[in-house]
């Protein structure tokens, strides 16, 4: 299997920044083999290019914990059933309507469950 | 192998892969072992206590309740069953007491989420560390172990834990990742620590603990073991 390289565009900030417009998004290119998901490229961004870069994910494992539920092109999915592509860059949002914590993660308890 | 064997030993794996384009039938997959249970963790007597008064755990986080391997569905009864027990024990603790914070007790623990805080210079992230943890915990404490792979896994995690103040922290309060992964890569170096050297003292080989260095079962280790960490967080083997 040959490695392939996807692009991924990446919404940055913290929600304690004030919000940039437009919205700021970094582009990481990511070697992949078929297969690989987007939570995958999310961990290696973090382990070889960005440890700043904050992202949610528990299980790993495919749809058991749903932590890792980002917006993906525009459409809300779990990362870590997602596979990467080659052919177009992918562009990766916090969940849509939810407020942004920092970069893809955002507070997904509801008001009265959080602290404070 | 004729399909129907194979539907019937793996219905819902070969479902599954059907789902990913993979038929089983004709296609080879690819399989490795994962870390699937962590058989052993904080000691505690019958009631779930740990001899840190008021601290009780059970299922996963606490060691002891399985032999040398774990039988195959017994992760959900023993959090169930000792999870109950822990749960009752600690609202027997709590019932004559009133809630209450110790500043004191809790300095060191605050102080130290502060500085992290701070940020911190360094020229390696926690989790490139944690990358090479995994490499280093599958390549000499896996599956199958050896006394001299064990010995560079005791002096490399050495190393890592006395490198934990070089680590570069990107400064924030607000879910800063580096300081989780500090404090992930600090948890992950003890407890790798505690395997590697458990299973180096162990010099024999029995259930998920396989030395090939010694690969016979001897009767005198059909026996728990117990780690003592001292104040600077060094482990050692030994007491109960």
């Amino acid at each position: 299997m040959t490695a392939r390289l996807a692009r991924l565009r990446i919404r940055r900030g913290a929600g304690d920044e004030p919000a940039s417009f437009p919205p700021r998004y970094e582009e990481f290119a990511v070697p992949f083999e078929d297969g690989a998901t987007v939570l995958d490229a999310l961990i290696w961004i973090r382990s070889r290019r960005d440890p700043s870069l904050a992202i949610r994910y528990s299980c790993i494992n495919g749809n058991v914990c749903k932590e890792c539920t980002i917006a993906i092109d525009g459409v809300v999915d779990y990362a870590c059933t997602t596979r990467l592509r080659a052919d177009a860059a992918m562009t990766l949002d916090p969940l849509p309507g939810k407020p942004v914590l920092r970069d893809l993660v955002s507070e997904m308890r509801p008001p009265r469950e959080r602290l404070r | 192998m004729p399909k129907g064997a194979l539907d019937a030993a793996f219905g819902p794996v070969i479902l599954r892969l059907a789902k990913n384009g993979i038929d089983l039938g004709r296609m080879p997959v690819e399989v490795a072992p994962i870390a699937h249970y962590h058989m052993g963790g904080i000691a505690v007597d019958e009631q779930m206590a740990s001899r840190v008064p008021g601290l009780y755990a059970a299922g996963e986080a606490a060691g002891g309740a399985n032999g040398a391997n774990r039988l195959s569905g017994n992760a959900i009864p023993e959090a169930l069953v000792f999870g109950e027990r822990a749960g009752r024990s600690a609202a027997a603790y709590a019932a004559n007491r009133a809630p209450s914070w110790e500043p004191r007790a809790a300095a060191t623990a605050v102080e130290r989420i502060r500085s992290l805080c701070e940020g911190r210079r360094g020229d390696i992230s926690a989790a490139t560390l944690l990358d090479e943890l995994r490499e280093l915990m599958w390549s000499e404490v896996g599956p199958f172990r050896t006394a001299a792979g064990l010995r560079r896994a005791v002096v490399r995690l050495a190393e890592m834990r006395a490198g934990l103040s070089e680590v570069a922290i990107m400064p924030g309060r607000v879910l800063n990742p580096t300081v989780a992964d500090w404090l992930e890569l600090r948890a992950s170096l003890t407890a790798a620590a505690a395997v590697a050297h458990a299973a180096l003292a162990r010099e024999e080989s029995r259930g998920a603990h396989q030395r090939e260095d010694f690969p016979e079962t001897d009767p005198a280790w059909a026996r728990s073991q117990y780690l003592r960490m001292a104040r600077d967080g060094a482990l050692a083997v030994g007491g109960a």
